[in-house]
């Protein structure tokens, strides 16, 4: 068989292993689970999974977005891009027992280090996921057109890992639109055992 | 690569026939010729500076941008006409400028100057880069021994409208240091002149310069600072103004009262996007810099972001260094509320209820709407629980 061949056998290969990775499903209104995790939504969404994250749509990654990563270790990037470098002893990596303020830092810097712009936050808060203490805050930034998108975060850490939460959209109409009913779902959040 | 960026490209890929033409110095309201190569650079840098206009990180605030519009005029004299000024909010020290006038300066540049001087000293080296074309014969020497494409980052001196987003590759500077040491020498005299010759002190470059190797020297990973990235050696420059502000032999005002008040508004978000770079060591140096030489009412401030820097970079020995530094900070006029909160934290981990509920009081009562203020309220209830 040629090298090229070989070449094109591998990515085809390559590609039906990713393709087994991810996996689109429909999530219709009502509990769902994702990862350890159980929530309740008033909204259907389009559900996309890759390796401990998930994003979450209802009309598009553009209008609306909701990020989900699941169980990010000490020393991780906060959206589980990179892992920690000697040679990049200060980037946005989570640390096990990191303030509220620490975790938000992290994540602001994440989401600037991603091509955001204006990116800030408001009212950081303590939140509860059932049992399990966590942080909330909302989001003002721009996307690098300068499209103006605000969002809500909520993160809990439990066992030293760090679960995270993150809904974007425009402001213009669709922040506004389900902003009420991100909210309520972000209150229902429980880890289950 | 931008869209404008590609048309460029595609324009003068088609083997023009200025390649031997002489550039000469500019003249005030010089515009190019239509149809030749400088008129397609003009014509790309227009549609990139439409885009810079609306960009979002680009700073609006009248009355800053008239300030450092104004200097920019003093050392451009006749050409300020010709010359549009736009800052943007990059926590960088750079300033760059397109053939078209587009001079860009980012708020990194404004947070590490020290007085006006240096301001005039940096526009004065762009604005030369402008007068003398340096660009289109840049661009022209490229076009002989690179590929087209590849080039375009050449297009505007000093590289950078804007990290953030698709106009960091449009105004790059990939591929500069090659090409540039010469016409930056260049570049460094003519702005020497014009910014003395309009009274600033000539040792502003020599206590800039010193600053930003300083600084780069404090490096210890990642890309090098912008400006380092197509400029001489920083040793080798730092002797050319060292040589040019003894040849001079006056002196000058330096202006730090005026520019302090133009950037005065600016600098806790200044000093929050340098922390947000994510750099601790060089933050460590350029905010150690700012506190060593500020004014009394700025004391609190630069001592309370030093301490943050120590902070978040958390080496060994560095909570011990932030946590006296915070104790500085909020025995200084006019603390920042969160020197408070931050003495709060550290006296709650010691186990001082009494200390740190009034610590958090402080701050709230301070900054009653400040961003984290639900959680501090939470910390003053546990302490109030606790036995």
């Amino acid at each position: 068989m040629s090298r090229t061949l070989v070449r094109a056998a591998l990515l085809a290969l390559a590609l039906v292993l990713v393709a087994g990775c991810g996996g689109n499903r429909l999530q219709k209104a009502g509990n769902a689970a994702v990862f350890d995790l159980q929530l309740e939504t008033q909204l259907d969404w389009a559900r996309v999974r890759v390796p401990r994250q998930e994003q979450w749509t209802i009309d598009g990654a553009p209008l609306n977005q909701l990020m989900i990563l699941s169980r990010i270790k000490p020393r991780e990037h906060i959206f589980l891009r990179a892992k920690e470098r000697s040679w990049r002893p200060d980037g946005p990596w989570f640390r096990a027992g990191m303030r509220p303020d620490e975790v938000r830092d992290i994540v602001l810097d994440g989401l600037r280090g991603a091509g955001w712009a204006n990116v800030e936050a408001r009212d950081l808060r303590p939140v509860r996921w059932g049992a399990t203490p966590g942080l909330r805050f909302d989001l003002d930034l721009d996307n690098p057109n300068g499209l103006v998108y605000r969002g809500m975060v909520t993160a809990a850490e439990r066992d030293g890992r760090l679960t995270l939460l993150v809904w974007m959209a425009p402001a213009e109409h669709y922040y506004g639109r389900d902003a009420e009913a991100v909210g309520r779902m972000f209150d229902s959040l429980r880890f289950v055992d | 690569m931008t869209r404008a960026a590609w048309l460029l490209a595609a324009c003068l890929a088609a083997a023009p026939a200025w390649a031997a033409d002489p550039v000469d110095t500019a003249l005030p309201g010089q515009r190019p010729p239509p149809g030749g190569d400088e008129d397609e650079l003009w014509y790309a840098m227009e549609r990139a500076e439409r885009e810079l206009q609306q960009h979002p990180q680009r700073v609006r605030d009248p009355a800053l941008n008239e300030y450092v519009r104004g200097v920019a005029c003093r050392v451009a004299g006749d050409y300020c006409p010709d010359m549009r000024v736009y800052i943007v909010e990059q926590p960088w020290f750079n300033a760059s400028m397109a053939p078209n006038g587009m001079m860009v300066v980012w708020t990194g540049a404004l947070l590490r100057f020290q007085d006006e001087a240096e301001l005039a000293l940096v526009l004065g080296h762009e604005f030369a880069h402008f007068r003398e074309r340096h660009s289109l014969k840049q661009w022209r020497k490229a076009k002989n021994t690179s590929a087209v494409v590849g080039s375009i980052s050449l297009l505007a001196f000093g590289g950078g409208a804007g990290a953030a987003g698709y106009l960091a590759n449009f105004l790059g500077v990939a591929g500069m240091s090659q090409f540039s040491r010469e016409a930056e020498r260049e570049a460094d005299r003519l702005g020497f002149a014009a910014a003395t010759g309009q009274g600033y002190d000539p040792a502003a470059g020599v206590r800039l310069w010193q600053r930003m190797k300083d600084e780069e020297d404090a490096r210890r990973y990642g890309k090098p600072i912008p400006v380092f990235a197509s400029h001489p050696r920083t040793a080798e420059r730092l002797d050319d103004v060292r040589a040019a502000a003894q040849a001079h032999g006056g002196a000058g005002d330096p202006g730090r009262a005026t520019y302090r008040a133009a950037v005065r508004p600016f600098l806790d978000q200044w000093l929050e996007d340098e922390l947000s770079r994510r750099m601790y060591d060089t933050s460590v140096r350029v905010i150690g810099d700012l506190r060593a030489l500020a004014e009394p009412d700025l004391q609190a401030t630069y001592t309370f972001y030093l301490a943050e820097a120590f902070r978040r970079r958390g080496k060994d020995g560095d909570a011990v260094r932030a946590q006296s530094l915070y104790d500085e900070a909020v025995a200084l006029p006019d603390p920042p509320a969160a020197a408070f909160r931050e003495q709060g934290m550290s006296l709650r981990a010691q186990g001082d209820r009494a200390g740190a509920t009034a610590a958090f009081q402080r701050y709230l009562a301070m900054a009653p709407g400040a961003g984290d203020a639900a959680f501090v309220r939470q910390y003053l209830s546990e302490l109030e629980a606790s036995p």
